[in-house]
């Protein structure tokens, strides 16, 4: 079997990113390429004593939560110690309208519970989100004071009475010394509120005259209205009435002021349920909003149950697969099961709406890490007429999932002997596994060690992976690997692609301590505070953030950490 | 020497030569000493390192809030990827970490199609002591189906040894380790958790 080399995709930057000067790539393999001064990451050749910034955890159960810290070029010595200061808190008000009109003069403050949510990423490492949340529940006059770490943020207020709408404010900052950001948030009084009432039906048969409903009584239900274009919430989630006090399928929904100036909003149903055997559909829904408006979900029919089996390449059955099936229903729709898992006959059985009629459902396969077989999508059609008379079961097609690829290499040690015991973890990707990827969600990450002889092999579904190599005493080492099906020159698949040796280098210990003000106690040291020290660059146009190294501080604060460095 | 009446002192001859042959006895004492046969007795080797617990650190959990709530719908950046992950400290760098993932669990962990076990891939790490441990994505799959309205209980278990299938994460195992003389030793196993409580919204 002929072998090939991978794609490496290798963007590299030198220069400061901090300036945002952009550099172009060069591409790497190996440190031997670069230019004096640089080292070969995975995004290409660079200076790692530039742009560094440095991520600490804090302590999130003293309050204390993450922050960055710049470090300016060529500061970074052999100690380094980091005061974290005081928590960072975001302070506002909760208020609420006196009419129906937006007054900031005739407003009362809001004093019941309120969920305030802070979704935002961090100011100076791209790609880093934080996320924060905390209850009040009886804000006194309305005033709220929140934790939380460094960053910019979209905060959103969701009062406990679902009948008022959340409220929304954009680019709060939270940074180290400055004053706390006050923000206000106002809620609609309750004529200032969009109200939308109407009735969610599983079909309209409009051969009848008059046009006869059909009521949706499989499945309870929520309606949630969303802006169409931001895709931010403009109501809390509604119950749609499963006809215990009303008619099956009423809802009323309350969104806020800003439904008026919109075009149009989109009405997102679901099913509340975890096991609910009921699609989630959405409907546009446009201004001039009507007094009532009768949503139909489509007759998606019953759930059948399913099984069927998964085997690997070479026809051996794939166990403790994860399975699902997903798509467009009968109705229009979508559907997704639960996840199951194969038994040891590689046999799943999962219940599965009926496919649309000119489309198919996708059963997505998932085998377990070590497994060799590869994550398989492949299209189903669920027939009720193939359903065993007895059994009421339908048979799928079996799933031949293909081999994964077979990564192999070695990792050298700075002298360029075999380099034993080295972790070896490969990582999906950012940008493969939001690239339009076909999976419902990322690849779990794989790891193993280095044998005796340096040697490694990953099994890796094709995607791009960030590989990284941890040894002791050692920087980090990484590449960037994009692995795709190929084939020989007799059409036959490849199964195993060699990685160049990867020889580790050798690397500058930084030492010190991490403090903060924990519980008024000013300079206490930050117990188990995570550090990350990233080099920031731009790569292909976009800030990007390199890992160089992490490490966790211990009980006193105290870190050591190896970071890339001639 | 001279003393203070102008006499002077004399050495005395007798005396050193006593001085002289008191040192060699001693110094041949100390000398055949040595030779002294001594008890041939080896010291016992050390005893084999027992395996050292392992820890959550619970300050570097993610989500950092214990009390959280995640957004799920397409992946995008008002959507944020959902994580959850925890580092776990262990001396014994050599073991692999291993992780189960609960949602709601009963209280005797018993998997069921609507409460199925999650199981972590093996973190080797190679040397270092402290090792991240994540959920596996189809925890997350199944979690984003859970938008009932209420908090769901996510607990992550971690061991050194490994899990026992189909039995709550608290029992778990290690095989017998053989030392260089044959001896096969037991060694304890520990495991750790960590707890999220995780109310599941909608994101568009």
């Amino acid at each position: 079997m002929k072998r090939a080399l991978l794609t490496f995709s290798l963007a590299l930057l030198a220069g400061c990113s901090m300036t945002g000067v952009q550099a172009p790539p060069e591409p790497c393999l190996s440190d031997a390429e670069c230019s004096s001064g640089q080292l070969c990451f995975a995004e290409g050749c660079g200076d790692p004593g530039r742009g560094i910034v440095v991520e600490l955890g804090g302590d999130p159960l003293g309050g204390l939560y993450a922050r960055d810290v710049p470090i300016a070029d060529g500061t970074l010595g052999k100690a380094r110690d980091f005061e974290l200061g005081e928590p960072l808190l975001i302070t506002g008000e909760f208020q609420r309208e006196k009419t129906g009109n937006v007054d900031p003069t005739n407003r009362t403050f809001y004093a019941e519970p309120v969920q305030l949510r802070a979704v935002g990423q961090s100011e100076l490492i791209p790609s880093v989100i934080r996320v924060f949340e905390q209850r009040f529940e009886r804000p006194e006059r309305g005033r709220f004071v929140m934790t939380v770490g460094a960053g910019r943020f979209t905060l959103s207020a969701w009062p406990a009475d679902p009948s008022v709408p959340p409220a929304s404010a954009s680019d709060v900052v939270a940074a180290p010394g400055g004053t706390p950001p006050d923000v206000t948030f106002a809620f609609p009084a309750v004529e200032g509120a969009v109200t939308l009432s109407g009735r969610l039906v599983k079909k309209i048969d409009a051969t009848q005259v008059p046009n006869v409903e059909i009521a949706l009584t499989s499945a309870t239900m929520d309606l949630q209205a969303f802006d169409p274009v931001t895709r931010e919430p403009l109501s809390q989630r509604f119950p749609v009435a499963s006809g215990t006090s009303s008619s099956p399928g009423d809802f009323t929904i309350t969104l806020g002021p800003r439904a008026k100036e919109l075009p149009a909003v989109l009405l997102v149903a679901s099913p509340r349920e975890a096991n609910a055997e009921a699609p989630s559909k959405t409907f546009t829904v446009e201004a001039p909003f009507p007094n009532t408006v009768t949503l139909e979900l489509g007759d998606f029919g019953e759930a059948y149950d399913v099984k069927g089996q998964v085997l690997d390449a070479l026809g051996a059955p794939v166990a403790l697969a994860q399975v699902l099936i997903e798509g467009t229903v009968a109705g229009g729709g979508r559907f997704r099961s639960r996840v199951v898992l194969t038994d040891a006959d590689g046999v799943y059985r999962v219940r599965t709406l009926v496919n649309a009629a000119d489309q198919s459902l996708s059963s997505i396969v998932i085998p377990p890490p070590m497994s060799d077989a590869a994550v398989t999508r492949s299209a189903v059609k669920v027939d009720p007429e193939e359903a065993d008379p007895l059994t009421g079961v339908i048979t799928l097609p079996t799933v031949k999932c293909e081999s994964r690829l077979s990564l192999r290499g070695t990792v050298l040690t700075p002298g360029g002997t075999p380099a034993a015991n080295v972790g070896v973890r490969a990582v999906e990707h950012v940008a493969s596994a939001e690239g339009g990827s076909e999976r419902p969600f990322p690849l779990d990450p794989v790891e193993v060690i280095t044998d005796a002889s340096g040697a490694f092999e990953l099994k890796l579904d094709s995607a791009t992976w960030r590989v990284e190599f941890v040894a002791p005493a050692l920087p980090l080492a990484s590449r960037l690997v994009t692995v795709k099906q190929l084939t020989d020159d007799k059409g036959q698949p490849i199964s195993t692609v060699a990685l160049p040796p990867v020889n580790l280098a050798e690397g500058r210990t930084v030492t010190g301590r991490v403090t903060g003000t924990i519980a008024q106690r000013l300079g206490a040291p930050v117990p188990y505070s995570t550090l990350r020290f990233f080099r920031v660059t731009p790569v292909e146009g976009r800030d990007s953030a390199i890992l160089l190294g992490s490490t966790v501080a211990d009980a006193d604060g105290r870190y050591t950490v190896v970071l890339p460095g001639r | 020497m001279t003393l203070g009446n102008g006499l002077k002192l004399q050495p005395n001859r007798g005396a050193g030569f006593m001085a002289r042959l008191l040192l060699c006895g001693s110094l041949a004492l100390l000398g055949s000493a040595c030779l002294i046969p001594q008890d041939d007795t080896v010291l016992p080797e050390l005893p084999p390192k027992k395996n050292a617990p392992l820890r959550v650190l619970p300050q570097t959990a993610k989500p950092a809030q214990r009390r959280t709530t995640i957004f799920v719908g397409t992946l995008s950046p008002s959507c944020p990827r959902n994580e959850f992950s925890m580092t776990v400290y262990d001396e014994d760098s050599d073991d692999p970490i291993r992780s189960q993932w609960y949602i709601d669990p009963e209280t005797n962990y018993e998997p069921t199609p609507d409460r199925p076990v999650f199981t972590g891939n093996p973190i080797f790490g190679g040397t270092s002591v402290t090792r991240e441990v994540t959920a596996p994505n189809a925890m997350l799959t199944f979690l984003a189906s859970l938008k009932d309205g209420n908090e769901h209980i996510v607990e992550g278990w971690v061991t050194d040894s490994e899990f026992v299938q189909d039995a709550p994460p608290t029992q778990v195992f290690r095989p017998p380790r053989t030392l260089a003389d044959g001896t096969e030793v037991m060694d304890t196993p520990y495991t750790d958790f960590n707890v999220w409580v995780v109310k599941v919204e909608n994101c568009q």
